[in-house]
């Protein structure tokens, strides 16, 4: 795991939890926007002002799948989706289709304050909550999973989130943070593409590529590497 | 030249990859003993794969379905039209297809400076005239009053927002 990005002029270094040191011309941080937010890796100078108030600004969305494994069929012959405006889970879907399974596997997806509120509650309760609004909308009180699970990205100490979401006044913030940092910093993650592909695998994968890009074209001929301060040593970053 | 990439999700892989292609030396850095991140495919639950983090391809549009196609993966297209019931206010089900308008209104006007997703839809009239990956938008992310309206414009205007979306059978990883 790397705690601390040590750069300048001279490079990047990166000291890992094990005590170690990764030494690069330049790096590209492909973190989750979560883990940068709450700091759990240290930039050595800390990023630019601008950067801290986009990551401030552009808000992380609470997300929560939920899982049931049916033996047997439970949507309508043709039907993969089910879309309960307002209920306490609104979306559903079929992630059996196209497997010839007998049975079903539904996934929920809650967000934002309803999955904040489903959150808070035991996950027994969460999934019986989540399983009577299934049983109410399709008017079958029987409908009983042989299996159930819930999982969120909120607590995973490498994600603390779901993904990235353009809340108000922070329809620029994905553009600033995407930015490099005086050519030796590059930033990578949904959270840095545009806002029409944020949030998603695609735009994830896609400002992976740019920010290679940039790269290439910044480093061609290689400038030549400053001397890197002495007073900063790698002693400073021991592992604790 | 050498590149640090810092995180071996789908970005910093996708990073790392074309660093190589171009001869360049990489060392990836990640936290967990399994690349892929928010791609996480789990065999366990049941019989077939389900995933605990991303799960669909948004739509033939994206770079991700060429990739998939070139791999030889299979998927499985939700059309997100027939294929979906939606709850309506009487608690009828009926499908996208007849509930809402598919074709997305060529004209929606510009958001004003920074206004919230709601305040926008509000002045503009156009709370029954959402097509449905509007309402999805909102699903996936918060209410709309606290959702940047300009952001979520740029995303309907999107080519990816025109379609269904396609599930990777074999799993996402
Ligand atoms: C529930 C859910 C459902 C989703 N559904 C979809 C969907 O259907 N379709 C879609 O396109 N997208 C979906 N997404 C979004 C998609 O999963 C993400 O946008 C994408 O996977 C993010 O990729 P990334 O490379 O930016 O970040 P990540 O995949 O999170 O990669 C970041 C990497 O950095 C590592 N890391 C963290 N901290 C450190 C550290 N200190 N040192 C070293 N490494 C570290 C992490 O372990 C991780 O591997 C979903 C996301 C969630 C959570
Ligand atoms: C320059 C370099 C730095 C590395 N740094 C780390 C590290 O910080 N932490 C760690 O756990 N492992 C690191 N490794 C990986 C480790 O040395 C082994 O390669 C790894 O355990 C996989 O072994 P393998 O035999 O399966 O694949 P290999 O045959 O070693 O690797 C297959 C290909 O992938 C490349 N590769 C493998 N791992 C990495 C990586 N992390 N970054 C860039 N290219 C890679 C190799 O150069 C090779 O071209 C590094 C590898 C290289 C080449």
């Amino acid at each position: 795991m790397v705690e601390t990005l040590e750069w300048g002029p001279w490079g990047v270094w990166a000291h890992t939890a094990d005590g170690r040191v990764y030494r690069g011309e330049q790096a590209i941080v492909a973190l989750p926007l979560g883990v940068l937010r709450a700091g759990q890796v240290r930039f050595v100078p800390e990023l630019p002002p601008a950067k801290q108030t986009a990551l401030e600004q552009l808000g992380l969305t609470d997300a929560l799948k939920l899982f049931f494994y049916f033996e047997q069929p439970v949507l309508p012959p043709g039907i993969a989706e089910l879309y309960l405006p307002g209920a306490r889970l609104e979306e559903w879907w079929s992630s059996a289709q196209g497997h010839g399974l007998r049975g079903e596997v539904l996934t929920a997806l809650a967000t934002g304050e309803k999955a904040r509120t489903l959150l808070a509650l035991p996950e027994a309760q969460a999934l019986q909550t989540a399983l009577e609004t299934l049983r109410q909308a399709l008017g079958r009180p029987d409908l009983t999973p042989c299996k159930a699970r819930l999982v969120h990205w909120r607590d995973d100490p490498y994600t603390l989130g779901a993904y990235s979401k353009a809340s108000v006044g922070a329809a620029r913030a994905r553009s600033l943070l995407a930015h490099p940092v005086q050519g030796r910093l590059f930033f990578a993650g949904e959270h840095t593409a545009p806002n029409a592909w944020a949030a998603t695998v695609h735009g994830a994968y896609a400002s992976g590529r740019r920010a290679a890009q940039e790269v290439l074209q910044l480093r061609g001929p290689m400038p030549p590497i400053r001397q890197r301060p002495q007073t900063l040593g790698p002693a400073a970053f021991a592992p604790r | 030249m050498k590149t640090l990439v810092i995180g071996a999700g789908i970005a910093g892989l996708a990073a790392a990859q074309d660093l190589r292609k171009a001869k360049q030396e990489v060392v990836v850095l990640e936290a967990r003993n399994r690349v892929g991140g928010r791609i996480h495919t789990d065999r366990s639950f049941a019989p077939i794969p389900i995933e605990l983090g991303a799960e669909f391809i948004h739509s033939s549009q994206v770079p991700t379905y060429p990739l998939a196609q070139q791999f030889g993966l299979r998927t499985l297209y939700y059309s997100q039209q027939e294929d979906t019931l939606v709850r309506l206010s009487d608690g009828s089900l009926k499908s996208v297809a007849q509930g809402y308008s598919h074709t997305r209104r060529a004209d929606w006007p510009p958001a004003l400076g920074e206004e919230s997703l709601a305040h926008y839809l509000e002045r503009h009239q156009l709370w029954d005239k959402m097509p449905f990956k509007l309402q999805e938008y909102i699903s996936d992310f918060d209410d709309p009053r606290y959702l940047s309206a300009q952001a979520a414009l740029e995303y309907l205007l999107d080519p990816s927002a025109e379609e269904g979306d396609y599930r990777i059978l074999d799993g996402y990883d």
